[in-house]
Parts: C-alpha cells; structure tokens; sequence
C-alpha cells in the first residue's frame, strides 16, 4: 500500500536500508556490487536527493575523519542517479577515487573504516497535507522503532496511523513495513520541503563488531507508492 | 573518611582479533585495556568515579566523593563478607597464535568456498571482572574464549551481507571440528529448498533470538513496577505453558559472564529460576527497584565499571527439556531462523518479522536453504500453547547452543 514516511522513518530509510550500501567496503573485489552502484545509473525520480554529510550541526559532525581526512558533503544520488560512495583512503585508493571523509572507528581500539556520518534526503516541494492528500487507502509512518537494510530492507514502526480517503485516520499497530530497496527508491513520488534532522537511538549506528558509532539522519516526509506493510 | 564505605569494581579485557575482509587476514589488532571503577557510600547516597589504564588514587577517591554531592540515593545495605573466585580457561589457541590459526582457517575456507566471500574476526579474549569492598567482598571471574564470526556474500550477490556463521564463545580451539560445522551449514546453503507448505509451522531459534530479546523486555522490574509490561501484576499466576521454564543464569562456564552482578550479589549455583513450568516466579530487580517497587530481590544489577549500578533483564536462560531437537519436532521439518532483522512486537505483542536466511532443518541437521520467509505470531502463544520446547542437545558441539523451538505462522515473502 502507499507508504508516507515522516522524516524520522526517512532518515532510517536513508541510513539503514540504503546508506550501508553505499560504504564502499561492501564493494571492494566485488563486480556485482560495484556495478550495482554504478555511477549514473537512474535508482529514482529527479526529484531525489540522498547526501551524506559529516559538515552538519550533529551526532553525525566530524571535522576530520578517524584518518585526518576533513569532512565534506557526499552525493550519493543526485537527480534521482547514483552519484558517490562513501570511503576510507584505502578503499578510496583501491577505487581510483578521492577519500570522503568517512574513515570512522567507535573507539581507540578499532580500525578506521567506512561509516556514515549524517545521511539525509533532501526536500522537495511539497506540504505534508498534500502528499497525505493523494492517497485513498494508504499508511503514515510517524515513528519508527528500528531499522535494517539487508536483501530486503525493514523499518519497525512504533507509531503508524492510517491513511483513508486522503486524510489521517485511525492509529494502527504495525510491526514492519518491507522492500527491496533500489525498488523503493524508485517508487519515491512525493517529498515534502521541511527538512528534519536528527541522531540515532539506542547509541548509534552498529556495523560488523564496532557498535555503537554517533550517526545522524533525517529528510522531509516522504511518500512511497507501494510497501509492504505487515 | 570516618563512615564512608569503598567499592573498587576492576574490569581488565585482553583482547586480539584477527579481521577477516576478502576471506583474508586483513589486519591484527591487540589491546589491553584495565577499567577500574570507585564506589563510595555515605549510608544516603552513592558516588562513583572511573578510570583507564593507569591512575591516581587520591585523585580518582577525590572525583568519587565529589559525586556523592550530586545526591544519587543508595541508602541500602551493601553486599557484606564473601570471597569466591570462577576461573574459565581456554584451551588449544592463545593470542600468540590466533593470527596463524585464523590464516589456516582461512585458506582451508577460501579453498573449499571459492564462490563466497568472507568477512568479519576471530577473537581470543581474557577478560577478569572483580568486586571487593570495605565489609569483606572479594569476588572475582576470569573468562577466556575464543570466537569466529563469519559473515558471507555469494560472488554475483547484491546484498551485503547473505549469510553468516560462528562458533563461540568457545573454551577449546578445534579447527577442524568448528569447520566441518560450518561446512555442514553452507552445503546445505548452496542447496535451494521450498517452503514444506504455508501456515504454522515448527520454528527452531537460537538462544539470543528476538522472542526471548522481547521477553527480557517484560521481566524487567522496572517496567513490571511501573505496570508497563505485559506480565504486570501476574506473579503466581500461570502465563506461559508447562514446559516453558526460564532462569536468570550466571554460570560463567556456560553464560560466559561474571557470578555476580553490578552489586557483588550471587545465588548458590549461579542461577535463579524466573519463571516455572510457565508460572511467573518473579522479575529482575537490583536493590533500588526491589525497593521502590516492593519486589524480591532478583541481584539483576548491570552497569559499567564507573557506573552507577541499575536493574536490566540480562543472562536469561530457557531451561532445556529432556528431549532433543529430533525428539521435539517428531519427524517434522522445521524452520531454522539463522538471520531475521527488521520485525518487532507491537506494545500489544504481536509479532512479525522478515527472514533474511531460514534453513530447513530436519531435527538432525540442516537440509537446504529455504526462500525469504515471513513469520508471526504472539508473545502469550509462542511461549504458551504454541512452545514445543528447549532442545537438551545443541545445534554446535563446541558452544552452548541449544534450539528453541515453537509453532509460528509461516510464509514465503510475497505471498
């Protein structure tokens, strides 16, 4: 069913379901991976815009990465393409590209490697009310227990309320909306103009042993033409 | 200080882990890390104060008693006279050897699955953890392991990650033994079986699984206490089915922890039943929440070395039945849950979630690997009218690993 997520359930969206893809350590001695990330391939609308951003106000903020390399705004999609990856100076050089300023460790005891710092959909244009307004049978996701972004990406909603005739309806219990996640993104038909950040719960972002690392995320409300939702 | 009464809590980790990328040793990383943690009690309140490494011990007794300005009560009686000390040794592999042993391992993994890539560590650990204080407690747990963590992707393969397999904590390095084992798993990996049929089927968890993760969450004191969970105000009372029995359990041999908890407190045998034959004994409480809530006394304190210790429901253990995994399922296939990410309870219950990577299991060994799966069900069912039981075998023959096994609704993602 159509899926309305609000900037929490987006930004989980961006961190846990597409984000980890784009670290390029997934994609070293891969050819499947790294012509699934092809630069330019199309995964979405013009629309959309995906950004991994240490610079910004946050959990997220790094100055300089865990390698001395200054942080900086990274394209993943731009215009709705595949745009950038996130790097270490190794995986950087092992690509032929530049370094990211994404080496990150969660402690002294750990190897620098590549992590997300704020990861965000930018916003579009529309309200709130008129991406709701679109949908006659549908869900709003408002907030979001937890997320994963494996083969199939999940995000476990807490707080859900349905969607009826285009208006906010009823509360509904929800225990995981599902996809496949290049799919969803190109389902993305609406993204509202408010922008909303903010940092992860449970102490932060896991990956592989190192847990927990201090990561942001966010976006606007994003509508999503079909998910399964269960 | 006339009055005050002084805690030390000392937490040394020796650790060396080799990382594995490419299915390679990729680096080798070692640390040595000592924690040492100063409690101080006034009789009213508590004071803590923490440090790394080497210290001042006027200077960190200095930070402990400024603490106790911040007013955080502890008016309790703290644990009194006992010295105990639990060893738990390793045997066959040390941290001199580990990065050679995890270069075979690898090469004999590289060799036998060319077409998966492998990632993640081994690790050999010593880790001590200590209490002593003024009234005469001296307890003290020293544990050493060894552990493999293997994650894989098939070459061709988007996803990041399809599959993985461990052993450990184990206390005795037997290669080849550990990696018939994992042997066993991905042959039965490579081999693509159906769904026997949609609808309840039996269900086959490991011990750290997101149903008893849940139940955790319901066994706290605090929530109890507060009315938040579902099993408020039904201690005595028969919740779950007969066969369900659940401990808090402190064996460091087995649970791989400490016998004590945060505040030094131990039971004869390391164990405290929970819940009976489906009856709710009592929930986890430390000496703050007992009082406050007016329940027994569980010794369920958690907290870091320089923390102030608080109640959680940790080490819970379901009591293994008489019967094997095979006895359990009577000639029934089951679905092994060996990656389910994303799904939860709702506050009422319910529960769903995606599996990633379910294997068909036929009570002896795991047979094909099945379809992306979906599974339901509740929390009153699955260890109620719907639990068939806790295996008295394991799934490994080198770490604690028995089966948790339960009726739930199943069906193939996209049906």
């Amino acid at each position: 069913m159509p899926v309305v997520l609000s900037p929490m359930a987006a930004g989980i969206f961006a961190h846990e379901s597409f984000g980890h893809k784009s670290e390029a350590d997934f994609m070293l001695g891969d050819e499947s991976m790294l012509a699934e990330w092809a630069m330019g391939r199309r995964v979405g609308s013009e629309e959309l815009n995906i950004v991994d951003d240490g610079t910004v106000s946050g959990p997220g903020y790094n100055a300089y990465d865990d390698e001395g390399t200054p942080s900086r705004r990274t394209w993943l999609v731009r215009d709705g393409l595949l745009a950038g990856r996130l790097h270490s100076a190794s995986t950087a050089a092992a690509l032929g590209e530049e370094p990211t300023g994404n080496a990150r460790s969660i402690s002294f005891e750990y190897e620098p490697i590549p992590r997300m710092t704020t990861t965000f959909i930018l916003p579009g244009r529309e309200t709130f009310d008129g991406l709701v307004s679109g949908i006659d049978d549908g869900l709003f996701v408002k907030t979001v227990n937890h997320g994963s972004g494996l083969s199939t990406f999940t995000l476990a909603p807490s707080m859900s309320y349905r969607i009826r005739g285009g208006r906010l309806a009823e509360p509904v219990g929800v225990s995981v909306i599902t996809g496949d996640v290049m799919e969803t993104l190109g389902l993305i038909d609406g993204l509202s103009g408010e922008l909303d950040l903010r940092g992860a719960g449970g102490g932060g972002c896991g990956k592989m042993e190192q847990y927990p690392l201090p990561v942001g995320f966010g976006g606007p409300f994003v509508r999503v033409g079909a998910m399964e939702v269960r | 200080m006339p009055g005050m009464t002084r805690e030390r809590v000392v937490i040394g980790t020796r650790k060396t882990t080799a990382r594995i990328a490419g299915s390679e040793v990729k680096s080798i990383r070692r640390s040595d890390v000592l924690q040492t943690g100063l409690r101080l009690y006034d009789g009213r309140n508590i004071g803590t104060a923490g440090a790394i490494g080497s210290f001042d011990p006027a200077e960190l007794e200095k930070r402990a008693l400024d603490s106790i300005s911040c007013g955080i009560e502890y008016p309790w009686e703290i644990q009194g006279p006992a010295v105990r000390r639990e060893t738990v040794s390793l045997k066959g592999i040390g941290h001199d050897t580990l990065a050679g042993e995890a270069g075979s391992f690898m090469a004999a993994m590289r060799s036998k699955w060319p077409d998966l890539v492998f990632s993640e560590s081994f690790t050999v650990e010593d880790t001590g953890i200590s209490i002593r204080n003024d009234r005469g407690l001296d307890l003290s747990t020293v544990l050493s392991s060894v552990a493999v963590v293997l994650t894989y992707r098939a070459l061709g393969s988007t996803g990041i990650i399809d599959g993985w397999v461990s052993a450990g904590p184990c206390r005795r390095w037997d290669p080849d033994g550990i990696r018939a084992e994992f042997d066993e798993f991905l042959e039965a990996w490579h081999e693509p079986v159906d769904l026997p049929r949609s609808g309840r089927l039996p269900v086959v968890f490991g011990e750290s699984s997101l149903p008893l993760n849940r139940l955790s969450l319901e066994l706290s004191g605090h929530r109890y206490g507060t009315g938040t969970s579902l099993l408020a105000g039904r201690v005595g009372e028969k919740v779950f089915s007969e066969g369900f029995s659940l401990s808090q359990s402190r064996i460091p041999s087995v649970d791989d922890c400490s016998f004590f908890d945060a505040e030094g407190v131990f039971h004869e045998g390391y164990s405290l039943g929970l819940i009976g034959g489906g009856v709710l004994r009592a929930v986890c409480t430390d000496r703050r929440t007992a009082a406050r809530f007016s329940l027994p006394h569980t010794g369920s304190a958690s907290g870091g070395y320089d923390t102030i210790p608080q109640a959680s429901a940790d080490h819970l253990r379901v009591e293994r039945s008489d019967r094997t995994l095979s006895e359990l399922l009577g000639g029934e296939p089951a679905v092994y849950i060996a990656l389910a990410s994303g799904g939860d309870f709702t506050p009422e219950g319910a529960f769903a979630t995606p599996v990633q990577l379910a294997m068909l299991h036929d009570g002896t060994r795991f047979v094909g690997r099945l379809p992306e799966l979906r599974i339901s069900s509740h929390l009153f069912r699955m260890f109620g009218d719907d639990w068939m039981g806790q295996s008295a075998d394991d799934i490994s023959a080198f770490y604690d690993s028995p089966s948790m096994v339960m009726r739930m609704d199943v069906e193939k993602a996209g049906d």
